[in-house]
């Protein structure tokens, strides 16, 4: 290549080495710089300024001015060295003894950067020398300031028209090109100032320190750019208005052992879904990238995927792409090196082998370091990757469920035993827990009307007393073939849905339960429209059967067995009440019936007060307002100075008003808030969670129970009975005897039985009910026969459904339905992490179901 | 006014109607598909089983008591 030998790194003209001839610039630009638009335009301004980059590369240069001129010339100064102006030896007769800065401007492929001992690295574009530009402007001035004199040449269309000459004395050092581009080869195309300023901005970004001024005087607008920390600077930019998971742009720097290899990259994870990764090689960008951006992404998969794997990061079977770990990622690669090689002239592509051996290597290890050192960071960056694939994978296999199932009965799953009747409105599909009682049903349903789609839970996972559970996905599948209506974002219509009704019919038991959460959380989350519609039940099995004799019931909870066993019990049964040893009072008929209800129903909220760790008894004795009743509302007052807080019962919204603003008299602004919205936070938060919450505030636990207690009591002591009587305790003299028992159940035959208490005499009755009597409860569905299951629960006479419903708020719930928001709650802690904040949360937010005949 | 937590993100919705949020109960529909995405690729395990009393009280008192033993 070069007949100079040089040994050190003077830059003069003895470095300035000759490839090839100019001749065919003018004949063929389109070869040379891309074109003869606008582009084409503008790559001879980038040509010169890269010319001056690298000068500032080389650490001799700061300041590049680029000026736009009126007549449609461009001036690029910068105050580097100079081109070299004395004369040179060169190989070609014609040319040796030339001036360089001649050599420089005339010779195609001729310049300082071809010769690696004289710039280390060199953008340049483009290589071609500044020499295109010369043969492509219809005019050119070069002034060189150099060694203390200001040196002037002139050319047109290449060619040399005013000799190398000294116009001055001079001071400083720099380079100065004026140059118009031929009009008749650039037909139309000028200069546009945006197109510079980005271009200008982004070398700045590139090389810190840089100041690079654009002058555009035909419109009077014009920018600097310096930025010291340019590629941090450069993504910010590039991310726009998008969320940054993380603090600081992930910035690596490193050169390798040769080569004059060096590279700088900054990584910035946003929340954006586009990913945009940039690659610079001596500053010019490669559109198309090349071995830096293979090695960038090649790097950013492994140390995701391999930092994901060692914390366990990834639930589900999700399969992590390349893409998935990128999306919303915005980087900037910008390698530096000696001898660059790239795909086509305009440089569009990276080709050096080494750069991505080495870049990838540095970024392997840097990213995983900082992965380490920021995990926090880490897990979100993470976890964007894992919901990208998730939302990829569910959009594909959501058109191809939804293209199935446009096929008719094409993709209808092989476990679904279909109806006959095609008529919508009268059909149902009753999604049963698993193959046997799906098997049960099958046989014992109204063909014509009735389909039967088995589902089943997955056991992933049983020891000792832990359970782990999901419904398998292939379940889910069949579920949204069965239903009909596709699933997704455009694809999903409930108009197509192929029956009237889903009914949800699972075992009563703790995974039934499981089963019907999950199956209500996905119908809320994804078929919502069929929610609304009214179109989603749950069936009602029977618990128990009761037989007596030949007579057989079923029933269908702990309730109805208790009112059945109530009802048996109280046939002719009275109720002795004495008082201080009178004559006893009797109770009986409808009132000890309805004594017994009211026990009962007294129980039942009992249960629900001592799930918030509230004793009934000391609340009726020492909070039971003359004229509000028990408290309506319990309340925690947080105050900062307190480490726990105050509890307080409160009986009418006045008291919480009172409250507030007391509170904010003595300890200043106060919030109140729901103790549901708390705890879900907190559990949806998975910490402690109390670090987002008001030092200063009021968590209100409304009591509904208390007003159903109240209306128990008033029922209870209108029958005459004193409420005290419910804690009646008969403790053993010192003879070892009983004192005699104020209540005393006595039947129509048999023997009385002696009671503590009035709360004993709903259990009493029922234990008299349960003479002579057969009662056998039910497993799961799988232990009815064909015929049970459809005379108790899915024979439209005779059964029960709750209708599933979605309240706004679940205080505005409908006690009479399922609650579907409710569902998802319940879900959300099931798959939430922390236990405590799981318990606490369901204990506040028992559902009340009531039966709804349909 | 309905309030809407999306169950991907976290994010709390508070909307006039329920049809200014068409993705409800999620807030975009990349949550949405995220969350769609779980279901198929069995994200959704509970791995923390509830005791059964949990599941009791969680389901509502009126509903059958699995765990009690009547007889």
């Amino acid at each position: 290549m070069s007949e100079t030998v040089v040994t050190e790194r003077h830059y003069d003209e003895s470095s300035i080495t000759v490839l090839e001839g100019l001749d065919a610039v003018r004949k063929n630009p389109g070869m040379y710089i891309g074109g003869v638009g606008s582009a084409g335009l503008h790559h001879l301004a980038y040509e010169v300024v890269d010319n001056a980059v690298d000068e500032a590369l080389e650490g001799f240069c700061d300041t590049v001015l680029v000026r736009l001129n009126a007549d449609g010339s461009c001036t690029v100064v910068d105050n580097g060295r100079g081109i070299p102006v004395g004369p040179m030896k060169h190989e070609n007769p014609k040319l040796d003894g030339r001036p360089a800065l001649e050599i420089v401007m005339t010779v195609l492929n001729s310049g300082g950067k071809f010769d690696s001992s004289s710039y280390k690295v060199s953008g340049g574009l483009h290589g071609l020398g500044v020499s295109v530009v010369n043969a492509l402007s219809e005019w050119l001035r070069v002034e060189v300031d150099r060694e203390g004199k200001k040196h002037t040449m002139r050319f047109a269309r290449g060619d040399t028209t005013q000799e190398l000459r000294v116009e001055s004395e001079s001071d400083k050092s720099g380079t100065s090109i004026e140059f118009k581009p031929d009009p008749n080869l650039f037909e139309g195309a000028d200069f546009k100032y945006e197109t510079l300023h980005s271009r200008l901005r982004e070398l700045a970004y590139l090389n810190d320190g840089l100041r690079i001024r654009l002058i555009d005087d035909r419109s009077g607008k014009e920018a600097e750019f310096h930025y010291t920390d340019g590629l941090k600077d450069f993504v910010a930019h590039l991310a726009g208005g998008a969320e940054w998971l993380h603090k600081d742009p992930i910035f690596i720097k490193g050169a390798g052992a040769e080569g004059g290899l060096s590279a700088q990259v900054v990584l910035l994870f946003t929340d954006a879904y586009q990913e945009n990764l940039l690659c610079f090689a001596n500053n010019i960008h490669n559109v198309h990238g090349g071995t830096h951006l293979s090695a960038l992404k090649t790097s950013v998969s492994r140390v995701a995927s391999a930092y994901a794997r060692k914390n366990n990061l990834i639930k589900g079977t999700v399969n992590i792409g390349g893409d998935d770990w990128r999306e919303g990622l915005i980087a900037i690669a910008s390698v530096k090196l000696h001898d660059p090689k790239f795909e086509a002239q305009t440089k569009v592509k990276l080709l050096n082998p080494e750069v991505e051996t080495f870049l990838q290597q540095l970024l392997n290890e840097r990213l995983a370091n900082y992965f380490e050192e920021h995990p926090a960071d880490a897990k979100k960056i993470i976890q964007k990757g894992v919901q990208a694939a998730q939302a990829r994978e569910a959009a594909r296999r959501a058109r191809e469920l939804s293209r199935k199932s446009a096929l008719s009965s094409g993709g209808l799953p092989g476990k679904l035993w279909d109806c006959r009747s095609k008529d919508r409105e009268t059909t149902e599909l009753y999604l049963v827990e698993g193959d046997s009682a799906g098997g049960i049903a099958k046989q014992g349903r109204d063909s014509f009307t009735q389909a039967i789609l088995p589902l089943k839970g997955k056991i992933l996972n049983v020891e000792k007393a832990r359970v782990d559970k999901m419904l398998a996905h292939d379940e889910i599948t069949k579920l949204i073939s069965a239903v009909g209506c596709g699933i997704g974002k455009e694809e999903f219509d409930s108009s197509k849905c192929r029956y009237g009704r889903l009914i949800i019919m699972t075992d009563a038991d703790v995974d039934g339960s499981h089963i019907r959460t999950l199956l209500l959380t996905f119908l809320f989350r994804h078929m919502r429209p069929l929610l609304e519609d009214g179109r989603i039940y749950v069936a009602q099995p029977p618990l128990y059967q009761v037989k007596k004799g030949k007579h057989i019931d079923y029933l269908i909870d702990d309730r109805a067995l208790n009112s059945k066993l109530a009802q048996l019990g109280l046939g002719g049964t009275i109720l002795l009440v004495s008082e201080n040893g009178g004559e006893p009072r009797i109770v009986e008929s409808e009132q000890l019936g309805e004594l017994c209800r009211a026990l009962d129903k007294l129980e039942m909220q009992i249960k629900v007060l001592a799930r918030r760790g509230i004793e009934f008894q000391q609340l009726v004795e020492e909070h039971r307002h003359a004229e509000h009743g028990l408290p309506k509302m319990l309340v925690h007052i947080f105050r900062p100075e307190q480490e726990k807080p105050e509890r307080r019962y409160l009986y009418t919204d006045a008291d919480l008003t009172e409250l507030k603003a007391g509170e904010s008299t003595a300890h200043g602004d106060v919030e109140v808030m729901e103790a549901r919205h708390v705890l879900l936070a907190q559990a949806e938060n998975g910490r402690n969670g109390d670090t987002d919450l008001s030092p200063h505030r009021i968590v209100r636990y409304q009591l509904a129970e208390c007003r159903v207690l109240d209306e128990i009591i008033k029922r209870i002591e209108e029958l005459g009975l004193p409420i005290g009587d419910l804690f009646l305790t008969r403790e053993e003299d010192v003879t070892g005897e009983l004192p005699p028992a104020k209540y005393v159940l006595k039947p129509v035959d048999g023997d009385v039985v002696e009671l503590d208490n009035l709360a004993d005499v709903a259990t009493g009755v029922r234990e008299m009910g349960r003479g002579g009597l057969q009662v056998k409860r039910f497993k799961g569905l799988g232990e009815m026969n064909s015929d049970e299951l459809w005379e108790t629960t899915m024979d439209p006479e005779r059964r029960t459904l709750l209708r599933v419903v979605v309240s706004e708020d679940s205080t505005d719930l409908e006690q009479a339905d399922i609650d579907a928001r409710e569902a998802d709650r319940i879900f959300r802690l099931l798959m939430g992490e922390n236990v405590e904040q799981r318990r606490r949360f369901i204990e506040d937010n028992a559902t009340n179901v009531k039966n709804l005949d349909v | 006014m309905p309030i809407y937590e999306c169950p991907t993100c976290g994010k709390t919705l508070t909307v006039e109607t329920a049809a200014q949020a068409p993705y409800r109960p999620f807030c975009c529909e990349r949550c949405k598909m995220v969350d769609l995405g779980r279901w198929f690729d069995g994200t959704y395990v509970t791995s923390e089983p509830a005791s059964p009393e949990d599941m009791d009280e969680a389901i509502g008192d009126d509903h059958p008591q699995a765990h009690d033993s009547p007889d």
